[in-house]
């Protein structure tokens, strides 16, 4: 039995962390997936990753050594160190008609396949083994149970001489794949969902793992993994938080001094009402004090932002310059989800970055993926950055622009520490903008409605309705002047 | 050693007998038509044995077995499952046995064995 703090990577170093450090030392892995998700180059990931005093063994049963080399050089994969066998028919099996019917293929292969094996196995001895596809060992087996027995006795011929070895299967209904699932000391399937490739670990022997889908990308660097952040178990927590403010005076009294240190606020209202607006007062001011934020715009051009931002006389141009902000328009189908949020975790971890805007929530699902997907995504990243004491600020778009009042159709509120709702009424055939604020978890807030005012300068808060003489104005009725 | 003609049109299915039975001590001759067989008997040395596989041959197959038994060649007849039934035909012309492809290895080298030791006595 191998030593399960034995750990040997995957030679991808984001895979690892989901199986908490690597392979476990001489154990034997079924990659499972269909044609194309990138497993024979999880597999050349895995043989390079072996240090220059062990060796690697490649066995094939389909592809030629120059494929395979051409292939691994094609993604940047190293494979000096790999020892390739190939077992797959050359062309002369098919110009001279080597095809044959007399005897079973396990009584005229298996023989000689298992001497090829046995030979390239004494002359390398190989600490790393990727045997491409153990599907094949199945042609040359009378029946199931033999072929389980081939199986079983195989691997452990690889373990008793210290390798680790990584095994795939072709998924097919005709030819499942569940006897090795169970003989495999773990199983991890790539495949494809309606949001991207993925990656998941099912079965992981004397080990814990990261469950659920991680999304990869197989392209010009391989197979790339992007694995969901997971929020860390200890929570921020100060006694007594910084706060961000607007430093307009009235709007950051209503917020009680300002939204803590983090914290997940939510600006939500309509089109056009100025939710960017007011994440862009929060950004600039906390350039304005040295803090450095990022934001992230899913629907609107950056040159549309900082015009608006300039004739407003909000300054994002100074810090934007000078490194304190950073602003990225997010292209669509630049990124998957995953992969996204390892770009603004590492945002935040490696250059200081305090305060994350994400501008705004639909167009965050339609760039990156389904809602149902794009909500876990949503959740996951900001109880990430939130736990590491990065502020979050989520704008939502809701999309009735008058009427019953909602927080948002998109029941993400719940994960709001703070919520600002942003609303249009109507007076006397005359639109008026509504500020409020509906929730803060750590501090009190002024729980009256104001209206408010974009332009000339900034934002501006007015009176609240009551004192205007409204009321009912979140009930989705006209406002009645008293 | 004894000597067994490979009566077959596959090349695959030559080589792969020629690697069975040379490795148990015989020599082992490919034949793949009627006329390499009549070319093969001019030579003054007779086979000890032969095995017709009837796949492919079509109509020349039967001549082929009438020479066999004309030569005083025992053979065996290797036939797919869906043939069964016309090669049993070959029993006529003097065929020892049929045998179903694929073949067990193990089996058809003792059939040959024994076919080998009854020749001898």
């Amino acid at each position: 039995m191998s030593n399960t703090s034995e750990r040997i990577s995957t030679g991808l170093v984001e895979l690892d962390p989901i199986l908490f450090g690597g392979f476990i030392k001489q154990s034997s892995y079924l990659i499972r997936g269909g044609p194309g998700q990138g497993k024979t180059t999880l597999g050349l990931h895995f043989l390079s990753a072996a240090n220059p005093q062990n060796s690697a063994l490649f066995i094939g049963f389909q592809e030629t050594e120059e494929q395979l080399r051409a292939n691994a050089k094609a993604v940047g994969i190293d494979v000096s160190n790999i020892h390739f066998l190939r077992l797959s028919p050359d062309e002369h099996f098919f110009t001279d008609q080597q095809g044959y019917d007399v005897f079973a293929a396990a009584d005229v292969e298996q023989e000689p396949l298992a001497q090829s094996i046995i030979e390239a196995v004494e002359r390398a001895l190989p600490t790393h083994v990727f045997i491409d596809s153990m599907t094949q060992l199945r042609f040359l087996s009378a029946d199931i149970y033999q072929y389980r027995k081939q199986v079983l006795s195989f691997l452990r011929y690889f373990r008793e001489r210290g390798a680790t070895v990584l095994f795939t299967s072709e998924l097919s209904t005709e030819l499942p794949d569940d006897d090795l699932q169970f003989i495999a000391d773990g199983v991890i399937t790539l495949d494809t969902a309606p949001t991207g490739s993925f990656i998941q670990v099912s079965k992981f022997r004397g080990s814990n793992f990261l469950r659920g889908p991680h999304q990869v990308r197989l392209g010009h660097r391989g197979l790339e993994v992007f694995p969901r952040p997971l929020p860390p178990k200890a929570n921020f927590s100060e006694d007594e938080r910084w706060r961000w403010n607007t430093d307009i005076e009235k709007l950051d009294e209503i917020l009680g001094g300002g939204l803590e240190a983090g914290t997940i606020s939510l600006i939500t209202g309509p089109s056009g009402i100025g939710k960017s607006t007011l994440a862009s007062l929060f950004v600039a001011r906390a350039a304005a004090q040295g803090r450095k934020a990022a934001v992230y715009l899913f629907d609107e051009e950056l040159s549309a932002l900082l015009h608006r931002a300039s004739s407003l006389k909000i300054n994002l141009k100074e810090p934007l310059t000078d490194g304190r902000l950073s602003i990225e328009q997010v292209e669509p189908l630049r990124y998957l989800t995953d992969e996204f949020a390892r770009l603004v975790m590492r945002k935040v971890e490696e250059e200081d970055v305090e305060l994350v805007v994400l501008d705004s929530i639909a167009g965050f699902e339609l760039t990156l993926g389904g809602s149902h997907e794009s909500k876990t995504a949503i959740h996951a990243l900001a109880k990430s950055l939130s736990r590491r004491g990065a502020s979050v600020l989520l704008v939502n778009e809701v999309q009735a622009l008058v009427g019953q009042f909602r927080i948002s159709e998109r029941g993400i509120s719940y994960l709001s520490d703070n919520v600002i709702f942003m609303r249009f009424m109507e007076v006397e055939g005359e639109l008026k903008k509504l500020l409020g604020v509906l929730k803060k978890r750590l501090s009190a807030f002024d729980t009256r409605v104001y209206t408010y005012e974009i332009g000339p300068t900034a934002l501006s808060i007015g009176a609240p309705v009551g004192k205007q003489g409204w009321q009912n104005v979140l009930g989705g009725q006209q406002a009645v002047h008293e | 050693m004894p000597e067994i003609f490979l009566v077959m049109r596959k090349p695959g299915n030559i080589r792969v007998l020629c690697q069975a039975l040379e490795g148990h001590g015989y020599t082992c001759t490919g034949i793949s038509d009627k006329k390499a067989l009549e070319a093969r008997f001019e030579q003054p040395l007779s086979p000890d044995l032969a095995l017709v596989d009837v796949s492919g041959f079509g109509e020349s197959v039967w001549s082929m077995c009438e020479l066999l038994q004309h030569k005083d060649v025992p053979f065996i007849v290797l036939s797919a499952k869906q043939e069964l039934g016309l090669s049993s035909q070959t029993l006529r012309y003097g065929a020892a046995s049929i045998l179903e492809k694929p073949i067990v290895k193990t089996s058809l080298l003792k059939l040959i064995e024994n076919m080998a030791h009854a020749s001898a006595r």
